[in-house]
């Protein structure tokens, strides 16, 4: 599925390069893109709420298993607010249904793969009772600890990510064709030495642009493979909106000069 | 040259994550042991990277291999320092029958990621500046040298030159300073 809207997003990029104005097309890829991918946005916020909310709720189900029964703790910790104590509600829902604990909690790990974790912890209090609910809360003390540190680490990948975004789609191609246009104008017949001709000269402006149009691309698409990481079918979302944003930009700013 | 660079990605990938991984299956495996189930039993049930590795070990334990033996052969194979800590660590649980050192270890490996956390943030601002230099302000002085610089000086670099250079060579750099910000990303 993620595949068939980064290919359709890669052909609305190209088709408006080619067919539409070049300017107009870093727009029309942008709000394709939010179109697209918003879902999958919203998908990928709700598992990482999620994760962030385990460890909270697990706490509170360590401390809360020391002196209730399994079911009722499982109760009181679906009551707080946040998407894994929601999780959890299904879970008791699906108890009270009739469903075996065990079961319950089995649906809980097919649904949301990445909180095995949790599961084999909550299946484990409720085969033996509260002999591992300080486990337990060692263990959620330990997540907690994790999700600062992970929060930490986000945040740096996150500046990281902007800086590449910025400095691919607007700050390089921005200050290349400033830098260019600006030179190019510059009107230094006075300092005519040793150097070349009109002629040569004219040649190296030409091999130095032509240059610039294929680098700043190069350098999106390069700026895209790593900001995709592990998740591949992301290149092309993000060339699809870094290529025409870039070469736009760099457009624009060959309009303007400097001095 | 292609499988011998795809075999380190492939090993790097997996040290970040046996490293981001590691704290927390100790404290699964401890709190699994904890709750009574047979030490094979709970290495075949931890999820993960480091799942995957454990889970090799207690099948050979179960073959009648000396468990000492089969997570120290996962240790030598382990690209992570955390995870050949934790195989030594369960290899003494094993022997001993507690579990409290696996937490002991979870919690000294959650420290130094936090410390290597902090350390990684404080370099972040250089990696990001390296990355701006070497894409756009390099390349920018470069052209801005050949365009005025030719036109007074004897400038040896043919059009071609500037355009492999400008094509290849700044691409390069550029990828080598994200990589590096990449690489040095603790897990």
């Amino acid at each position: 599925m993620m595949w068939k809207k980064t290919v359709l997003l890669f052909c609305i990029g190209v088709s408006s390069l080619i067919l539409l104005d070049p300017y107009a097309a870093p727009f029309i890829m942008t709000s394709s893109a939010v179109f697209l991918f918003f879902p999958e946005y919203k998908k990928a916020q709700k598992k990482t709420r999620m994760k962030k909310d385990a460890p909270v709720v697990m706490y509170h189900f360590s401390v809360l298993s020391t002196f209730l029964p399994f079911e009722k703790t499982l109760k009181e910790a679906c009551k707080r607010k946040g998407e894994f104590s929601r999780e959890l509600a299904k879970v008791v829902r699906r108890i009270e249904r009739g469903e075996s604990v065990s079961r319950a909690l089995e649906k809980m790990k097919e649904d949301n793969p990445w909180s095995e974790k949790e599961v084999r912890l909550l299946k484990a209090c409720y085969e033996k009772g509260d002999r591992v609910s300080e486990v337990i809360k060692d263990a959620a003390e330990n997540a907690l600890e994790d999700s600062r540190l992970e929060g930490e680490k986000n945040a740096s990948i996150l500046v990281e990510k902007y800086t590449l975004l910025i400095a691919s789609g607007l700050l390089i191609p921005g200050l290349l064709g400033m830098t260019f246009s600006t030179v190019s104008s510059l009107d230094i017949t006075g300092l005519q030495g040793m150097g070349m001709g009109q002629q040569e000269k004219m040649i190296m402006k030409q091999a130095l642009l032509e240059a610039n149009q294929l680098y700043i691309p190069i350098l999106a698409v390069l700026v895209s493979i790593f900001l995709a990481g592990a998740e591949k079918e992301r290149i092309l979302v993000y060339s699809s909106v870094l290529v025409p944003l870039s070469l736009s930009v760099f457009r624009i700013s060959l309009t303007a000069r400097l001095l | 040259m292609i499988s011998l660079l795809a075999e380190k990605i492939k090993r790097f990938k997996e040290e970040k994550a046996l490293d981001s991984e590691t704290a927390s299956c100790l404290l699964l495996v401890h709190a699994l042991l904890v709750s009574g189930e047979s030490f094979e039993r709970v290495l075949e049930s931890v999820p993960g990277a480091a799942g995957e590795r454990l889970k090799r070990a207690a099948l050979r334990i179960r073959k009648g291999e000396k468990a000492h033996e089969s997570l120290a052969q996962e240790k030598n194979n382990s690209p992570s320092e955390y995870f050949s800590r934790a195989c030594d660590e369960l290899a003494r649980t094993y022997y001993t029958g507690t579990s409290e050192n696996l937490a002991a270890l979870a919690k000294n490996i959650s420290r130094e990621r936090q410390n290597k956390v902090k350390e990684y943030n404080s370099k972040m601002i250089m990696y990001s500046l390296f990355f701006v230099v070497s894409a756009a302000v390099l390349p920018a002085m470069f052209e801005s040298f050949l365009i005025i610089g030719s036109s007074f000086m004897d400038i040896s670099i043919s059009p071609e030159q500037a355009f492999l250079i400008t094509v290849v060579g700044f691409p390069a750099l550029s990828a080598f300073s994200v990589l590096l910000a990449i690489i040095k990303r603790p897990g």
